[in-house]
């Protein structure tokens, strides 16, 4: 008996996109070290500012976002500064509204409505590789894929940091605050790889901007006025390219 | 601190990283793409990971630190995994950390 050719179509689309699932999720496996360090770190330090594992493990299963969580532990006191800690979270997290505008035609494919699940999964390194491959239609899937691989890292890196926080000596500790530099400088490589040389003056003007920028304000102004930077420097390039 | 202050307080990060999250979404929507807008927003991401990978190492990293994301680096750049290339980094980060504690 033949097939309706749309059931088909549908069948060899989610077929498709299980493939483009498990390709996102095996491509993230090596940054995944990355997050569960990350992870591991942070539910060290959540200990360590007074939060009990539960509070810890639930912090990290609802927020995802290692740099924010990390960030408002340095201001996690009694009485809590509800405020602070929401500005604080917003700031650190802000690069996450320019990935979402240059996710947008990637996680709106086939939809009427947000993918509001889809959005929770939205790290650095998730962007950066969803970013980077053009190749597969089903880019949501692999989004997703490479998101829920991070995802379990992390959950499994903070389960890990808010059981053995006495058996890491204070030197280690140190030692692997340096994980989240180390992540982003590949997540940069990754981003720039193959690009054109006047491509990567964007980034370096940024980075000089908000070290300079730091001098004045808070890293996160610094971080801004340095983002805001390369950006004047693209549209002037742009609009240079139009004359 | 009472339980329900902290787990305000974890309520108002979740709602505060997930407000930014949704903000990039929404704003997406409304610019064209080829346009001048999405080519500077595209941009702008790697420009924000430069801007905190420097902020990052002006805040905390001495030279043997430098030297840890240097061999990240280039061994990532050499032979593209990544978790070798993580490990020799955080390897040097921990082992330096102890020699100078």
């Amino acid at each position: 008996m033949q097939r309706d050719p749309a059931a088909r179509s549908e069948v060899r689309h989610e077929r498709g996109a299980w493939a483009a699932f498990r390709e996102g999720a095996a491509a993230t496996v090596g940054l995944a070290l990355g997050g569960a360090v990350f992870g591991l770190l942070f539910g060290v330090l959540a200990i360590g500012r007074g939060l009990d594992a539960l509070q810890a493990v639930i912090m990290s299963a609802t927020v995802f976002a290692g740099a924010a969580q990390v960030a408002v532990l340095e201001i996690w006191r009694e009485p809590l500064p509800y405020l602070p800690i929401g500005i604080t979270a917003a700031l650190v997290c802000c690069r996450h509204v320019l990935m979402g505008v240059t996710l947008y035609d990637t996680l709106s494919y086939r939809r009427s409505r947000p993918p509001f699940a889809a959005l929770f999964l939205l790290t650095d390194a998730n962007w950066v590789l969803t970013a980077r491959n053009t190749a597969t239609t089903h880019r949501i899937a692999f989004f997703v894929g490479s998101g829920l691989a991070m995802y379990i890292a992390w959950m499994v890196g903070t389960l890990v940091g808010v059981a053995i926080p006495g058996l890491l000596d204070d030197a280690t500790i140190s030692g692997l605050r340096l994980g989240g530099a180390l992540f982003i400088a590949i997540l940069l490589c990754i981003f720039l790889r193959g690009s054109r040389p006047s491509r990567l003056l964007e980034p370096a003007i940024a980075a000089a901007v908000a070290v300079l920028a730091s001098r004045f304000a808070d890293n996160a102004v610094a971080l801004i006025v340095g983002v805001a930077a390369a950006a004047g420097v693209t549209l002037q390039r742009e609009l240079r390219s139009r004359d | 601190m009472t339980e329900t202050a902290a787990y305000l307080g974890i309520f108002v990060v979740a709602a505060a990283v997930y407000a930014m999250r949704l903000a990039g979404y929404v704003l997406g929507s409304r610019v064209r793409r080829n346009s001048t807008a999405s080519r500077v927003l595209d941009t702008l991401p790697g420009a924000a990971l430069a801007a905190v990978l420097a902020l990052s190492l002006l805040e905390y990293a001495s030279l043997p630190d430098l030297l840890a994301l240097a061999a990240t680096t280039v061994l990532f750049l050499w032979s593209g995994k990544t978790l070798p290339s993580l490990a020799a980094g955080l390897a040097i980060a921990v082992l330096n950390a102890h020699l100078v504690a």
